[in-house]
């Protein structure tokens, strides 16, 4: 099948006639085409057809080429239709960092749980946490906001305003637990992490929903070229491990807290 | 039998009633170098430099009215035709090269609605898995109409 594959659609066409017919059938004309220099594989790629017709057409035309072979129907999974919000690449970037540390968020709830639980303050545990707070939410991921992609927004509005405020309690959210957990206060710890995780959930929607696709539309495509560099080089000036470190310690506190739970907690 | 929606024959009436657009004043050409066809560019031509870079399906210009200016203003270009050119292997490597030599800053690809234009987009797709550097990439669709049916980034 590869073979047919790579070879131009005409001479797939003169070789199996009917694969012209089921083509065709799904309005890729090419039959009457006088270049049909195009290869079947891109054909079918390009012209885009929903994953399950696509399977049924390349099923179809195999079939016809090899009417003897024993040809499997490749099972396709319904896609789900997602809302298209269209970020673009720089946004995407701060868009899928969220997605980190929404997952840290959540892992917060167990965290909490731990420390409701326990008499001792796991305290190892959640100055990790923090950690990742300081270093992937805040100097790897606000900074390129602060630093860089607020620079093509007009600084003196409100909603920027709100934004750098909302970075700025969150800091002082995490000062306040690291100094309880020094001295040992439970309620204070509970009740910081718990306004961080309520705070960070808020913000991340606003920038999500509302923040990036309103600077998204105000930016020029070399102003799009531009922040993506500049991320690119924030990036690199912290070094690959920054990332890799913090999302194996997310990946170390999935497994925790799933043990924790398949044990019967 | 309705053939390759690529090469199919239409015409399209134009009615004298219709809007069609300010026909007052001359507007300047926005082309800002010279080659533009793929084969002939050097990627280590200076207008390339840093550039934000349009790459056109060559039946795009025609079909579009104000190309020059929404489309080429402050860019540079280069046009290919997916169906037609031979040698495409180059383009791919010239994409490349545009990349991680010329350090462009963007990648736009526009082409016509027909579904063979998408070898277009595939192939600036294989320039920029090639390259190291990493670019954002846009795609423009344009109708056999001249609008602009979408306009993403990939
Ligand atoms: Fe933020
Ligand atoms: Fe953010």
């Amino acid at each position: 099948m590869q073979d047919f594959l790579n070879m131009s659609i005409k001479e797939v066409i003169e070789k199996h006639p009917g694969v012209g017919s089921l083509l065709e059938e799904y309005d890729i004309g090419c039959v009457p085409c006088t270049v049909a220099t195009c290869l079947l594989k891109d054909i079918v790629t390009i012209h885009n057809l929903p994953k399950k017709d696509e399977a049924i057409l390349m099923y179809s035309i195999e079939k016809e080429i090899y009417p003897d072979r024993d040809v499997k129907l490749k099972e396709v999974v319904e896609e789900e239709k997602k809302e298209e919000l269209g970020y673009s690449p720089p946004m995407q970037q701060l868009v899928d960092e969220h997605v980190h540390i929404k997952q840290m968020i959540a892992y917060i709830a167990n965290v909490l749980e731990l420390v409701a639980q326990d008499e001792k303050i796991d305290k190892d545990l959640i100055l990790d946490v923090v950690r990742f707070i300081r270093e992937y939410a805040d100097k790897y991921h606000h900074a390129k906001e602060e630093d860089i992609l607020f620079d093509y927004t007009d600084k003196s509005l409100e909603i920027i305003n709100v934004i750098l405020e909302d970075h700025v309690t969150a800091r002082g959210h995490i000062k306040a637990v690291v100094d309880a957990v020094e001295t040992g206060n439970k309620e204070k710890i509970v009740d910081h992490l718990t306004a961080y995780q309520s705070l960070l959930t808020e913000h991340i929607r606003k920038e999500d929903e509302i923040l990036f696709p309103w600077i998204d539309r105000g930016l020029t495509t070399r102003q799009v070229g531009e922040i993506y560099q500049k991320f690119a080089q924030a990036n690199q000036e912290l070094g690959e491990n920054l990332p890799e470190r913090n999302l194996d310690f997310l990946e170390s506190l999935n497994s925790k807290f799933q043990q924790q739970h398949q044990g019967g907690n | 039998m309705q053939g390759c929606p690529g090469s199919r024959t239409q015409s399209f009436e134009k009615k004298d009633q219709e809007v069609t657009g300010d026909e007052a004043g001359r507007r300047p050409s926005e082309l800002r170098q010279w080659p533009v066809q793929m084969h002939l560019v050097s990627p280590q031509a200076p207008y390339f430099e840093k550039a934000d870079v349009l790459l056109a399906a060559d039946c795009v210009p025609f079909a579009m009215a104000d190309f020059h200016k929404d489309f080429l203003k402050g860019n540079a270009l280069t046009i290919a035709c997916p169906k037609l050119d031979s040698n495409q292997e180059i383009y791919v490597q010239k994409i490349a090269a545009l990349i991680d030599e010329a350090s462009i800053n963007t990648l736009t690809v526009m082409i016509m609605q027909v579904p063979c234009c998408g070898g277009l987009l595939a192939l600036a797709k294989d320039g920029i898995e090639k390259a190291e550097r990493k670019i954002p990439l846009k795609v423009v669709v344009v109708s056999l109409q001249g609008e602009v049916l979408s306009e993403d980034w990939a």
